[in-house]
């Protein structure tokens, strides 16, 4: 059994329902990918999955578990960080504050190795623990977004478009994070409008459009695929 | 940079932080052998609404929750008192201060959770105006359940606390009782916002999705911050009803939520000091206006008043009988106390949110907050 399953997922908000009956799963040790266009239903998938919002159909299955009544406190307890669309750095808390912020539902107080191993991915963030996080420049929000969420020892990280608004230079390096932190151990589901990095770096992939799965397969496939290119990649 | 700030900065700036605290309550604690009695009841009030400032800064300051119905916990904490130790109450039950002190606390937390547990999924706006409504059915029950809190004629002969044969009855004991709540509040208060919960209180205020996203367990630690805003404003009505000695539901109206909001927003949300100097503007000054002393001192400018009555008398030739005249100049504070005294706050809290929305004494991190847009704070080690 997969790591984690979703089946059938229904999920909106109010009156709109952003997503429609989806179904995926990601592997232990995967980094799976979610491309689509703007409203697609990306970050709704991942709010439903984490617990954010509630689903109003439809199966989550992380380890074993069923998530879907699940508060998502103890969703995070169970092993899954999500790291939100639009970082959701608290401005106030410092640099450190933050981190512990991600660290905030383990029960051991052990923190220092998993610190040094943030300050390892993003030296720039061992450079600032004591600057608010609202004062940091937009990638170096986006380390400390991915940096907290690691603070939990996630086994699976949810991802929501970490390269937004980021250098090219920068998004290499996230990526390549990105890579490095699943070699390390944990399973990725990210979301991305980046879509050709997203499949370079994906074992899986999966096309969402108006709130439904329209195509899937392995990364390389889909970045080959003649609709995929056209549609997510720029080309004519 | 901003001269007030500044100013702040270079009086208690060079103290050691560590020393402050202490220095400043020795000198609070040498007031009564300064000043004569009414002063001190006027730092009695001070200090109550230090107290309650303190504890409703933990529900709007540190969690975010706007609170306008926080009358209600000071209601519920007084009429505990009251229906628990009024010779005129309903039940007839002369219970012990300090046995119905700690009960009203409590009572006054689980009107914090009663009220918590419908408005938990509201936020902003809509939680100000459920709260605000919570306040007027704590009022209307007070007028109405006559059989309860015997309605509108009050209770009276409120039992005070005793420790042995001592009793705390001067306006100089009150002060030192109000002073030692005020410090044990702050204390907690402050201790809380630097612990987890404090963290955990500082996430939900600013996005409450991230913050559970972390792990935090929303549900427990917005009804924590209700409780405990909650049991201090208990605790308060707990002093004031015993100090006053009589209640009736007139005193439990909006304007008690509205004058503890004030003290927390113009002070500095989040902010001790803040709430300190708060409560000193908008509940001292009101009172030393209303002195004997404040009169006598003002009836001397008589001359100015006959000045600008002349003024205005002349004014009236050219359009006429469309001014009143100045009152006595001894009247002057009264008046400015009584009738213009809402123009006045509120005045004072429009200038304060336009010049100042970080409060006149703004906690570290609200500072950082209105700063961090075009003011980056240099790096520096971790906390
Ligand atoms: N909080 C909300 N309230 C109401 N509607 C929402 C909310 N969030 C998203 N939606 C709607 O749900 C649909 C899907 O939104 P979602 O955020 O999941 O898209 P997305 O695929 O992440 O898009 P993007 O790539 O632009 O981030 C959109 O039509 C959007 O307008
Ligand atoms: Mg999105």
């Amino acid at each position: 059994m997969a790591l984690l399953e979703v089946s059938g997922l229904i999920a909106g908000y109010g009156a709109i329902t952003a997503v429609k009956g989806i179904d995926l799963a990601v592997e232990e040790g995967e980094i799976v990918t979610l491309i689509g266009s703007n409203g697609a239903g990306k970050s709704t998938t991942l709010r439903a999955v984490s617990g954010i919002i509630r689903p109003r159909a439809g199966t989550v299955t992380f380890g074993g578990r069923r998530l879907e009544r699940m508060a998502p406190h103890r969703i995070v307890q169970l092993g899954m960080s999500h790291v939100p669309e639009g970082r959701g750095i608290f401005h106030r808390l410092s640099v450190y504050e933050n981190l512990l912020m991600g660290a905030y539902q383990r029960k051991d107080r052990d923190l220092d190795s998993d610190l040094q191993r943030v300050y390892e991915l993003f030296p720039r963030l061992k450079e600032r623990l004591g600057q608010p996080g609202g004062t940091l420049s937009g990638g170096e929000q986006q380390m400390l977004a991915i940096g907290r969420a690691l603070m939990a020892r996630p086994r699976l990280l949810l991802l929501d478009e970490p390269s937004m608004g980021l250098s090219p230079l920068l998004v290499e390096t996230i990526f390549a994070t990105i890579t490095s932190i699943r070699d390390q151990g944990a399973t990725v589901l990210l979301v991305e409008q980046n879509a050709l990095m997203a499949l370079e770096i994906a074992d899986r992939a999966y096309v969402l459009e108006s709130g439904q799965v329209t195509l899937k397969g392995t990364g390389e496939e889909l970045g080959r695929d003649d609709s995929v290119r056209r549609a997510y990649l720029g080309e004519e | 940079m901003n001269p007030i700030r500044q100013l702040g900065d270079t009086t208690v700036g060079r103290l050691p932080a560590a020393a402050r605290w202490p220095l400043f309550l020795a000198l609070v604690a040498m007031l009564p052998f300064l000043l004569s009695g009414v002063w001190i009841q006027m730092l009695f009030f001070v200090g109550l609404f230090i107290v309650l400032g303190l504890g409703l800064n933990v529900v709007v300051g540190f969690a975010g929750l706007l609170d306008l119905g926080y009358v209600a916990f000071f209601a519920a904490g007084a009429y505990s008192l009251g229906i628990m130790t009024s010779p005129g109450s309903p039940f007839d039950l002369n219970m012990n201060f300090w046995l119905v002190l700690p009960l009203g606390v409590l009572i006054a937390a689980s009107f914090g959770v009663l009220l918590g547990l419908p408005v938990l999924p509201l936020r902003g706006d809509y939680l100000a105006i459920v709260t605000l409504g919570f306040g007027e059915i704590i009022r209307l029950f007070l007028v109405n359940r006559e059989d309860v809190t015997a309605g509108s004629q009050g209770l009276s002969a409120i039992a005070r606390p005793g420790i042995g044969s001592f009793r705390i009855e001067t306006f100089t004991h009150w002060f030192y009782f109000i002073l030692v709540a005020a410090v044990i509040v702050g204390f907690i208060a402050s201790r809380l916002r630097d612990s987890r919960i404090g963290r955990a209180w500082e996430a939900i205020r600013e996005d409450e999705d991230v913050a559970a996203a972390m792990g935090v367990n929303k549900v427990k630690y917005k009804l924590m911050a209700f409780a405990i805003g909650a049991s201090v404003g208990g605790l308060g009505g707990v002093l004031y009803a015993s100090f006053i000695g009589f209640i009736n539901p007139a005193a439990f109206s909006l304007q008690v939520s509205i004058d503890v909001i004030a003290v927390v927003i113009i002070g500095g949300m989040g902010s001790t000091p803040g709430v300190i100097l708060g409560s000193l503007v908008l509940v001292g000054f009101p009172r030393i206006l209303q002195f004997k002393a404040t009169a006598d001192f003002l009836s001397k400018f008589e001359w100015l008043r006959d000045g600008l009555n002349g003024i205005i008398a002349a004014a009236d030739t050219v359009v006429p009988g469309s001014i009143g005249r100045l009152p006595a100049a001894s009247e002057w504070g009264r008046e400015l106390s009584d009738d213009t005294r809402f123009i006045i706050f509120g005045a004072l809290l429009v200038a304060i949110m336009v010049l100042r929305p970080e409060g006149l004494v703004p906690s570290r991190r609200r500072q950082l907050e209105f700063e961090s847009d075009d003011q980056p704070v240099p790096a520096g080690g971790a906390a």
